[in-house]
């Protein structure tokens, strides 16, 4: 594969890339690293792509096994990367100040790793059997799982503004 | 809240994240995405840098030995030096072997943090075990060049030798258990948790 396809690739998952960055980089000054990281594990990964899976449950699962392992794995920072492969244009959105999607990024940092990537699978509507594939659990564990997050939330979102809307 | 209201706004925030997201193409046109590869096998080169380290050291003392043969002290201090080094070697062979095996891409998110759990445990007990037997290959090597390089006879100072001996042993015996302290055993209990925490997750009721 060459850099310009490749390119393209990134393009048209930036948005699952950034979805993934936030919910696992509680620091947002790790989001540059992590990005990085992720990207370089996607090229090394898209030669082996077989359509089995749709490929953006397959980036996904990509990211986040780059995302769990870059926690887990002991890592030096010797500086701070400046530059950002994704930017956000604040001035037009920022969900930063969109309360509802800040809550739920807070809602899934507080996940632990299998969670934070069953959720969201989940959000994205992605099938339970592809959620049990990626994740590499039977469909009724997803399915448990699932429900076990839901009460979790439905506790946490009532005693928000938007549990009374 | 319901979860579908929750869905229907993560679906919105997708859609503002495709009109105001951008990607700095200049930036990853710069980047060296080859270097991943190298990045990836890091830990894979440090296990090969061993094997070869031990496959030279192997015929350097097999004829260091062989030419000190007729003293017994100096030819058990070789043989427990070689046999030191074939055994490290397996270890080296088997922990690479690891490497190969596994499946970055090709397995789903928990077997791959599985596989990588198990891998790091070997390269930590790897290590440990390298640590322990750092004295062993150090003391009877040091014994067989001292005599070699710079002609210094055990027999000609059994005393001094044996003192100086148990002292280094004693040494790298407290550096060896300082080391398995701080540098192994917390690690290789994190990552047995960590497998812990996959076993659960995986069982419908974890």
């Amino acid at each position: 594969m060459d850099k310009e396809q490749f390119i393209l690739i990134v393009k048209q998952y930036a948005n699952l890339l950034y979805k993934v960055c936030h919910s696992y980089c509680a620091n947002s000054n790790d989001h540059p690293d992590l990005e990085q990281e992720i990207l370089m594990q996607l090229w090394l990964a898209i030669p082996r792509y077989d359509g089995r899976v749709k490929m953006s449950t397959w980036i996904y699962k990509i990211a986040i096994n780059t995302a769990i392992s870059f926690y887990r794995k002991e890592r030096k920072r010797t500086d701070i990367n400046e530059e950002v492969y994704l930017t956000l244009q604040t001035d037009n959105y920022n969900p930063e100040i969109d309360e509802q999607i800040e809550q739920l990024y807070r809602f899934i940092a507080q996940l632990n790793d299998l969670d934070k990537a069953l959720m969201l699978l989940y959000l994205e509507d992605t099938k339970y059997s592809d959620i049990a594939d990626v994740l590499g659990i039977s469909e009724s564990n997803v399915a448990t799982k699932i429900n076990r997050i839901k009460n979790k939330l439905k506790t946490q979102f009532k005693t928000s503004p938007y549990g009374h809307r | 809240m319901d979860i579908d209201n929750l869905k229907a706004a993560w679906q919105q925030h997708d859609q503002m994240l495709s009109a105001n997201l951008q990607l700095n193409e200049t930036l990853l046109r710069k980047a060296n995405l080859k270097a991943s590869r190298k990045e990836l096998n890091k830990p894979l080169v440090v296990e090969i840098l061993d094997v070869v380290c031990v496959i030279l050291l192997i015929p350097l003392f097999g004829w260091l030995t062989f030419r000190l043969k007729a003293d017994m002290v100096y030819l058990s201090a070789g043989l427990l030096l070689l046999l030191s080094l074939i055994v490290l070697l397996v270890v080296c062979l088997k922990t690479m072997a690891a490497f190969y095996k596994m499946d970055y891409f090709g397995s789903s998110v928990i077997q791959i943090q599985e596989q990588l759990a198990r891998l790091r445990v070997r390269v930590l007990v790897k290590r440990k075990f390298e640590l322990f037997f750092l004295p062993l290959l150090v003391l009877p090597a040091l014994l067989i060049l001292l005599k070699v390089i710079q002609n210094i006879d055990v027999h000609d100072r059994p005393a001094f030798i044996l003192v100086s001996g148990i002292i280094a042993m004693i040494l790298s015996y407290v550096g060896v258990i300082l080391g398995y302290k701080y540098l192994y055993e917390k690690k290789i209990k994190d990552v047995a948790h960590l497998l812990k925490e996959i076993r659960d997750y995986k069982s419908a009721e974890g």
